[in-house]
């Protein structure tokens, strides 16, 4: 148990997140840039212009009004910020899950956050500017979990997505349940209960309605493949989470509309692993990368997706999992993960192409606002 | 000079030289960008090879009319690549030896020649690791530097006593306690004490052995020797020889250098303080907080190996590793500290990430050519290796690795392996 004052900073911190939207000292102009769409096309010398915290205008030669900052991106990248699709960035270890409750539907994620932490800070030059923050997997229904910015640390989403867990690190010896079927059956009994007696509009209502994602945690592929149905059952939308499993998912995944969200591939050296991506991209799953930060490196989401790229994901697959494809798996997508006009302004300047980890990350705007800007530059 | 160097060549090599088919004879690698990292860069030059080393490298380099040819136009040909803290070869669950002193063992002792992974290490362009053992241990014995094989068993050995790999702080392990920290550097340097009061009575054994044996001489040369041996003093008696200390006093004489694992900077600083007290040679390992205090390092002219470069190859960051840094590498070149990167996997096949690391350096400030630099050359010269590896030059083992674009874009692939001359890896090949 940490000590009260600990908790005490979280709570602080949390009211941090919960902070309205700050005001932008600044209109942006980024001039000049390659600037990347999810539709796999590059806009050539293109310009953003950012107004207000969101994507004014995007085309050619676009006029600024005075005083708007000029950030010259001419040889450079333009890309939406990316999105990490799972991580503990700044939660505190140990106080994740509440285990004696093993369906934490409607805990909230955010109680956890100590976002002064310094792994919070490292992870703004990185490019990834928005991420999925996940309890742990010890509980069954291991709760809600919350999109949110890094920068100015505001909350995309608040209940973004339901974390499910079919792992054995959800089987705890001294409570229900302790093996696989009591706990898809708990699962089970849980969704089915919101489903055919609707109380309030708690986060398995929202689930079985469509309304919020679920992200399921797995371990082998007898886990994905009993989420995959449980999923099918009950027409939620589903992600599978998994790191043992990440090569077969190839096997089970294509056709059933669920994606897949990748763990850091770094740790997972195996050529088999590295390939997974690529293929399933091209049985059509769509993907996502992860951190699970602060296990591994919260930098290396990028490189995650360059690992991949290298070892046959296609170049715009892996653009489209770092940044859209991301915020569609999470539901996020109408805000950010993409550069149209009126989203959030969350761009990423690189120097060179994005998959290239040599080449180096020049800015970062989150909301409008640079949240980093490479020394020199 | 070049011409004049490969006609020598030429001409000792055609009489018995091996056969081009089978067997690393002599191979020509044409027509690439060479960065030899020897000297400034050979836009569009050869590479002549033959039994395994490297004849000769440049821009006009005459090749003799029974060399194996690699047409290498358009490519970028650099030394084999080098992980400086690697875990390839050995079952890092078996590495732990509790806190133990114990720099006498040798990490060759334990390897496993057979081991996973090493295929696919070098079809990545990694031809050389180091293992060291100990990962918990004080003082945890020789480090040993490899090649890379292909899985046949082969022990590629460079040397099997690079450096004494210590620890200070890391055996701590989780625990914040400044105090468990200090142990660490207590403890080692107390070995580093008991050694020099050994070598104290080695060296008193050896002056008091010379002069019995010029007395006894001068005793034997007179005419009454036998009553001059008689009156001889007793003859000094040998003290034991002790292994570690016999290893740690190659440490103390600056032999072997002393490779020492800290992170923190108060960690760092005792490593510092070792080399000021007792003059090692001394490598700094790790050195995560090093970016804190790079002037401390640079103007002691200790080199360090910056590892893990990224906490996703080294598994869970426990607290050991401070505040890590992207930035660390660069900020200590800046400084002026010679810098090397180590993937610090917790897996060996992690090794195949060394471009990567490099990559990751260069993105966060590390000027390219000292990133490039940091896993061939400066890690070859930090191992004491590189009258053998990090360079493309006359001389040297013909570990090469070709690559389709610039080595340190990940966007580049490695097209070739050459390992001791031998061509171990092509892409779209068997292997």
């Amino acid at each position: 148990m940490k000590a009260p004052a600990v908790r005490a900073l979280a709570c602080v911190t949390t009211a941090l997140f919960g902070a309205v939207t700050p005001a932008h000292a600044q209109n942006l102009l980024v001039k000049g840039g390659r600037v990347w769409t999810e539709t796999g096309e590059a806009l050539e010398k293109a310009d953003v212009l950012v107004a207000d915290g969101k994507i004014a205008a995007i085309g050619a030669d676009l006029t600024a009004p005075d005083g708007t900052r000029v950030l010259d991106a001419a040889g450079k990248w333009v890309l939406p910020g990316f999105i990490d699709a799972r991580s503990h960035l700044g939660l505190a270890r140990g106080e994740l899950d509440e285990t004696v409750t093993p369906l934490a539907t409607d805990t909230e994620v955010l109680d956890a956050l100590w976002a002064e932490r310094e792994e919070v800070r490292r992870a703004t030059p990185s490019g990834v500017t928005s991420l999925l923050l996940s309890p742990g997997d010890a509980n069954p229904i291991a709760g809600p979990c919350a999109v949110v910015k890094l920068g100015h640390h505001t909350i995309l989403k608040r209940d973004a997505t339901l974390n499910i867990v079919l792992s054995a690190s959800a089987l705890i010896y001294d409570r229900r349940p302790t093996s696989m079927p009591g706990l898809l059956d708990m699962v089970r009994q849980a969704l089915s209960g919101a489903r055919d007696k609707p109380v309030g509009d708690g986060a398995l209502v929202k689930v079985v309605r469509g309304e919020m994602p679920v992200t399921m945690t797995c371990d082998g592929i007898s886990d994905v493949e009993r989420a995959v149905q449980l999923a099918a059952e009950f027409h939620a939308r589903a992600s599978i989470v998994t790191r043992e499993a990440l090569d077969e998912l190839v096997d089970v995944l294509p056709g059933t509309g669920v994606s897949a969200i990748c763990p850091p591939l770094g740790a997972t050296p195996a050529e088999r692993f590295l390939r997974a991506p690529g293929r399933l991209a091209a049985k059509g799953v769509k993907l996502a990368f992860s951190s699970m930060a602060p296990t591994t490196d919260e930098c290396d989401l990028r490189t995650s997706a360059a690992l991949a790229a290298a070892a046959g994901l296609p170049h715009d697959a892996a653009l489209r999992a770092l940044t859209c494809d991301a915020a569609g798996i999470l539901g996020v997508g109408d805000r950010v993960g993409s550069l149209q006009t009126g989203k959030d302004a969350d761009l990423v300047i690189v120097a060179g192409d994005p998959l290239d980890i040599a080449a180096p990350i020049e800015c970062v705007i989150i909301d409008g606002d640079i949240a980093y800007q490479r020394e020199g530059t | 000079m070049v011409p004049v160097v490969a006609a020598l060549l030429a001409a000792l090599q055609i009489p018995g030289a091996p056969e081009s088919s089978g067997g690393p004879g002599i191979l020509a690698i044409e027509g690439a960008r060479i960065l030899t990292m020897a000297g400034s860069p050979v836009d569009s030059g050869t590479v002549l090879i033959a039994e395994g080393k490297v004849k000769a490298v440049g821009a006009s380099v005459e090749v003799p009319a029974d060399a194996k040819r690699i047409d290498a136009r358009g490519k970028t040909v650099i030394p084999g690549l080098i992980d400086a803290l690697s875990r390839l070869y050995v079952y890092p669950e078996e590495l732990a030896e509790g806190t133990a002193v114990a720099p006498e063992l040798r990490i060759m002792d334990g390897i496993d020649p057979y081991a996973e992974h090493t295929d696919e290490v070098l079809r990545h362009g990694v031809t050389a690791v180091q293992i060291a053992p100990g990962d918990r241990s004080l003082l945890g014995g020789m480090t040993a530097v490899l090649k890379v094989e292909p899985q046949t068993g082969v022990v590629g050995l460079i040397t099997d006593s690079a450096a004494v790999r210590g620890q200070i702080g890391v055996p701590a392990g989780d625990t914040n306690s400044s105090l468990a920290r200090l142990t660490t550097y207590a403890s080692i340097r107390e070995a580093l004490l008991s050694t020099q009061d050994y070598l104290f009575v080695q060296g008193k054994y050896d002056r008091d052995l010379a002069r019995y044996d010029k007395k006894r001489a001068e005793a034997l040369a007179k005419a009454d020797g036998d009553a001059a041996k008689a009156q001889l003093p007793e003859r000094p008696r040998k003290p034991a020889t002790e292994r570690n200390y016999a290893v740690l006093a190659r440490v103390l004489k600056g032999e072997l250098p002393l490779q020492i694992e800290a992170h923190r900077v108060a960690d760092i600083l005792n490593a510092l303080r070792l080399k000021d007290e007792f003059a090692v040679s001394l490598v700094l390992l790790g050195c995560s907080e090093g970016y804190r205090i790079p002037g401390e390092i640079a103007r002691r002219h200790v080199p360090v190996i910056v590892a893990p470069v990224s906490l996703s190859f080294s598994g869970p960051a426990p607290v050991r590793y401070g505040e890590h840094s992207r930035a660390n590498a660069a900020v200590l070149a800046k400084a002026g500290v010679k810098v090397a990167l180590g993937v610090g996997g917790t897996d060996g096949l992690q090794s195949k990430f060394v471009r990567a690391c490099a990559a990751i350096a260069a993105a966060n400030g590390l000027d390219r050519d000292l990133a490039l630099r940091a896993v061939t050359a400066n890690a070859a010269e930090m191992l004491g290796v590189s009258n053998r590896l990090g360079t493309i030059a006359e001389g040297r083992d013909a570990d090469l690795v070709l690559l389709d674009g610039d080595p340190l874009s990940t966007l580049s692939t490695v097209e070739t392996v050459v390992l001791d001359g031998a061509v171990v890896y092509q892409k779209g090949g068997d292997r």
